[in-house]
């Protein structure tokens, strides 16, 4: 049933909306006035032939545009036309739409003249637009048509009177509201609820209140009732916190909800320690709803011990909302709340909305106040708190960190080891050495490795950033080793050269690992190294590293052609079997160069190969289309002519259509 | 003549952020009903949220069974003025419930006069949606009403005002304030990340309409059943029938009808950068041309450009600080500076409505606001027409968006409003 539901959702949503608009519509009313450029007199011409037009006998639709135009642009003068229009059952819209924005007295009085002339929806239509220019001089009018036999003209007048909203008129309303028949008691209620609103913002808030009072009976729906309250409250600050108050307190649901919503605006000061007071005497999700209310009024100084006495609450949604809460609108003082909330919470959610909070805190202090409650936290929670930190990206906790890094919690240490590397800052580099050189087992190690690596690499002078590693001296083969794949993580020329050394070291894992971070060096500078190992190692997974090592270096694109050829050329000399074939092929896919072509065409007759080659070739001729297309086109006919792979043939027929 | 009164927007953003933040732990009270179950494990019948639907297009087709996955909804009437969409609507609504009590209306007057529903999904062409939504809360309705509230500024404050004097939940269709990626976008500016804001970027339609007024020629006018004409115009300039008008390709840029690419995605991207900019209760102060688009700015000297081909998907924004900036649309794809800013979290993509919807409905229950009320829907679309109104006069307008006027052009205030077609009004 859901799939349906979205396929036919997509269906019409592609039909009605994706499709783009074929459009060729663009005749409007604006060209003409554009045209003008505003120049007086042309204006003026345009306005007259507007007004010729509904003078004559033109056809509906061409008066229906000159009233558009004088919408815009007609002058006093064309109202009189105008006027005519308006008992003419066919125009009067139009005539209305013209009248009804322009700033002319003469505008409003061709529209009251009219009322008396016309009927039915017609009439109708001339109340709504004199209501919407507020026409004052209309009211005694109106309030004569409340009486009016025509329900829809009794109603349209009582809908008038409201937007007009003089004191006569919304008195008339109130007169007609207690006696008005069911049809036209919507639009007087209407009328009386925007005509008390009309008040209440010029300042005559007793007469408002009258009204508000009025539709406040218990025979009156619902929604006017709700909206009578809101604008009783609105209309009397001085009693409004008062009122809410009782509201939030009643049985009435509606009401109640519409009372705490209303809080968010309320102004005036100790809104948000008054409230709070009332919190206790609150259901758990009235109280929900008032935290969450004086939260986004932002009084936060006030809100801050109210959200610390709720956050120990027996109610697990009103902890939550308060423990919540504070990570919006808390400061240094609430860090402890928080941290006791991660502690002690009674569920995992709830920690984990501590935790949170702890994160999101914003004020100054924080950090410190975190740190110094990891001090006494129970380990579990110490780790979390590190976590925390590390978040919020605490640099100044380092220090901590590193006495925690030898905690004798595994959770705590493995925290303070993440933290570390991303925290840690270059002044701290000798310290995290140290730290690594007196690591037992492996342990953070690969984390302090990368912590070393990464605040090195963040020292201003390259040549030095090695420095701190290569200071450590007489050390264990694990820390060596460690020192290697930092150094490999730095890349300097220092740290090549030393990591090159390492390859002839006696001890057989600090070769080993030489081998493995050069194959993983961050540029080509180790490609030398590499290939040397190639060559000579007699180790085979040296040599397979070696070569793996090689080739994505050389697959970097960062070397000379020249130079890839070459290597690849020691690299394919000295390969031993296929799978090593494969890995220099897929190496000299990427070159752009008639020599690559040599080096791999007389292997598509290696069956071993065969297929490799083949894409090698294919991709060698690809990257020469731009700079050497006859070349490419020769190689791509060779290529289609011998393979019998499908895709290959097309791919080499691709190649030669576009060079073509 | 219709000017705007004092007018106060409030953030009340912590309980939807406190809720999609926890999950179920702060699950939001159920203050108003919602709280038995029924044995089929939804809420009792006399605890659901009874709704109907005004207008099924495109944009219903999607919204309505949004709204009908909610367990709480019971959605017991449909309404169009098409005959075919309105059984279309009807086959939806029983199909999901198993049986054929969904009624279907052509008048929405006749829905809404219905006492046992208590809210409406408004998914109308554009030029009724201040209509229904006036009519829906003098009927006592809560609304979810579709993107843009409103063709003319008066009609957005007509619809706030209501809202008020009823004390009724409005939700503008406008989700993407509920949606992952404009959300971290516009937290990264509340919290200050990006510093002092400067520059917001807001997407217009591309290749879509530029405004019009033709005027078709008649054609046979379809029996009510199969179209009702007179009720589709509604509010509109009456003419004859012709079927193109009922395109939305075609009335979508119609002047009568829509407000062309700069309402069409306006109305979310510039909803979007209001919102982040938190000027819910404002609007530009002074709209200049600049080539084919408008430039726009605050009173505080905040600079909105409205402009097509921002990111890489749809209804794109970008907003800039003074140490950073962010672009996202709906392809997911955020492009910001520094890279530091960047979320770790999944943030998602497209333009899903649910929790849009459940964020109403959640509303209905508590009565406080949402995420995107009609106050501030209207002065993101207020700031799409005053544009357009830019555009159409070629001029410099000045707008005070205190009493809603444009200051000292007649033209441009003539242009704020539109005259209803008889009988209706707001």
């Amino acid at each position: 049933m859901r799939r349906n539901h979205l396929f036919l959702g997509l269906i019409i949503f592609v039909c009605v909306a994706v499709v783009p608009p074929l459009l060729a519509d663009t005749d409007t009313v604006d060209v003409e006035i554009a045209a003008t450029k505003g120049n007086p007199a042309a204006l003026k011409n345009l306005q007259l032939r507007s007004v010729d037009t509904l003078k004559g006998n033109a056809p509906a639709m061409e008066k229906d545009r000159a009233c558009r135009i004088l919408r815009v642009i007609g002058a006093v003068d064309s109202v009189e036309v105008l006027a005519a229009l308006l008992t003419d059952k066919e125009l009067s819209h139009m005539a209305r739409y013209a009248l009804e924005p322009m700033p002319y007295p003469e505008a409003g009085k061709a529209l009251r003249d009219a009322l008396g002339k016309t009927g039915g929806a017609v009439k109708v239509g001339i109340i709504h637009s004199l209501a919407v220019r507020e026409d004052q001089a209309a009211v005694d009018a109106l309030v004569l048509l409340l009486q009016d036999a025509d329900y829809q003209v009794a109603s349209a007048a009582a809908w008038a009177l409201g937007r007009i909203a003089t004191p006569q008129a919304v008195t008339a309303l109130s007169l007609c509201y207690t006696t008005a028949g069911k049809q036209i008691r919507d639009a007087v209620v209407d009328g009386l609820l925007n005509g008390a609103d009309q008040l209440a913002d010029k300042g005559s808030l007793q007469e408002a209140v009258a009204i508000y009072r009025q539709l406040q009976t218990a025979d009156s729906p619902k929604h006017v009732r709700m909206g009578s309250f809101a604008g009783l409250v609105r209309a009397q600050p001085d009693k409004a916190a008062g009122m809410l108050i009782n509201a939030i307190g009643s049985d009435d649901r509606m009401i109640k909800g519409m009372a705490i919503d209303m809080i968010v605006g309320l102004e005036g000061d100790g809104v948000t320690g008054r409230f709070s007071k009332e919190l206790g005497k609150q259901d758990a999700d009235t109280q929900v709803l008032l935290i969450g209310a004086l939260v986004d009024r932002g009084e936060k100084g006030a809100l801050r011990p109210v959200l610390t006495a709720a956050a120990s609450s027996a109610n697990p949604a009103v902890r939550a909302i308060a423990v919540k809460s504070l990570g919006d609108v808390g400061d240094g003082s609430s860090v402890k709340v928080l941290v006791n909330a991660i502690a002690r919470g009674r569920s995992d959610e709830e920690k984990q909305l501590a935790a949170s909070s702890l994160r999101r805190l914003s004020a100054g202090g924080v950090n410190g106040a975190i740190i110094r409650s990891m001090k006494t936290a129970a380990a579990a929670d110490r780790a979390e708190l590190i976590e925390i930190l590390r978040d919020r990206r605490a640099t100044e906790a380092v220090d901590e960190l590193l006495v925690a890094a030898t905690d004798n919690d595994e959770g705590v240490r493995k925290a303070a080891f993440r933290a570390l590397a991303e925290l840690a800052e270059p002044k701290d580099g000798k310290r995290l050495v140290n730290l690594l050189v007196g690591l037992k087992g492996d342990e953070g190690r690969p984390e302090v490795e990368r912590a070393i690596a990464a605040v090195s690499r963040r020292i201003e002078d390259e040549a030095s950033r090695a420095d701190a590693v290569l200071a450590v001296k007489g050390t264990t083969t694990e820390t060596k080793c460690s020192l290697i794949r930092v150094l490999g993580g730095i890349g300097n020329v220092r740290a090549f050269e030393t990591v090159q050394n390492a390859l002839n070291d006696r001890d057989s894992r600090v070769r080993d690992t030489a081998v493995r971070t050069l194959a993983e060096w961050p540029d080509s500078r180790a490609v030398g190294a590499l290939l040397e190992v190639f060559r000579t190692t007699s180790d085979r997974t040296h040599r397979i590293v070696a070569l793996r090592g090689c080739v994505r270096l050389l697959s970097t694109g960062t070397e000379s052609s020249e130079d890839t050829l070459k290597a690849c050329g020691e690299l394919m000399k000295g390969a031993r079997g296929p799978e090593e074939k494969k890995l220099v092929l897929a190496c000299l896919a990427k070159v752009a160069d008639p020599a690559a072509i040599t080096m791999v065409e007389p292997l598509l007759a290696d069956d071993g190969v065969k297929a490799e080659a083949e894409l090698a070739m294919l991709g060698i001729v690809r990257n020469m289309v731009d700079s050497m297309p006859n070349e490419a086109k020769a190689a791509a006919q060779r290529l289609r002519a011998r393979s019998k792979n499908k895709s290959v043939r097309q791919g080499a027929a691709a190649v030669i259509r576009q060079i073509e | 003549m219709g000017q705007a009164r004092g007018k106060r927007v409030n953030r009340r953003r912590f309980l939807q952020d406190a809720g999609a933040a926890v999950g179920g732990l702060i699950a939001l009270p159920t203050i108003i009903s919602a709280t038995a179950l029924g044995a089929e494990g939804r809420p009792a019948a006399s605890e659901r949220i009874v709704m109907g639907t005004i207008g099924f297009g495109g944009r219903a087709g999607g919204v309505m069974p949004a709204f009908m996955r909610e367990t709480e909804v019971q959605m017991v009437a449909v309404c169009d003025v098409k005959g075919n969409r309105r059984k279309l609507a009807k086959t939806v609504a029983d199909r999901h419930y198993g049986n054929t009590d969904c009624d279907a209306y052509i008048d929405l007057r006749q829905l809404l006069a219905r006492e046992d529903i208590d809210a409406v999904l408004i998914a109308t062409g554009d030029f009724w949606h201040s209509l229904a939504a006036c009519l829906a809360a003098r009927a006592g309705k809560d609304m979810y009403c579709e993107k843009p509230m409103s063709v003319a500024i008066s009609e957005g404050r007509a619809v706030a005002d209501t809202m008020k004097q009823y004390g009724r939940i409005f939700q503008c269709g406008t989700q993407r304030r509920n949606v992952g990626q404009f959300r971290f976008a516009a937290n990264l500016v509340h919290k200050g990340m990006l510093g002092e804001l400067k520059t917001v970027h807001a997407e217009k339609a591309p290749n879509w309409h530029d405004t019009y007024d033709t005027v078709l020629p008649a054609e046979e006018e379809p029996p009510r059943e199969v179209f009702d004409w007179d009720m589709w115009l509604g509010p509109a300039a009456w003419r004859p029938y012709n079927a193109k008008y009922p395109s939305r390709r075609f009335w979508g840029g119609h002047l009568d009808f829509a407000g062309g690419s700069y309402t069409e995605w306006g109305s979310h991207t510039i909803d979007i950068c209001q919102w982040a900019a938190r000027k819910d209760d404002t609007s530009p102060v002074t709209y200049h041309l600049v080539g084919k688009d408008v430039e726009a700015y605050y009173e505080d000297g905040l600079k909105l450009v409205l402009r097509a081909n921002i990111g890489r998907g749809s209804c794109g924004v970008r907003f800039e600080g003074t140490e950073g900036w962010i672009e996202v649309d709906d392809s997911g794809h955020i492009d910001i500076y520094p890279e530091s800013l960047r979320s770790q979290r999944r943030l998602g993509k497209g333009y899903p409505v649910d929790d849009h919807v459940r964020d109403f409905l959640n509303s209905v229950k508590t009565r406080r606001q949402p995420a995107a009320p009609a106050e501030g829907a209207h002065r993101s679309i207020s700031a799409c027409h005053a544009a357009n109104i830019c555009r159409r006069l070629g001029r410099t307008v000045k707008w005070d968006p205190v009493k809603e006027v444009f200051i000292g052009d007649e033209q441009a205030n003539r242009l704020r409003t539109r005259a209803y077609r008889q009988p209706w009004r707001l």
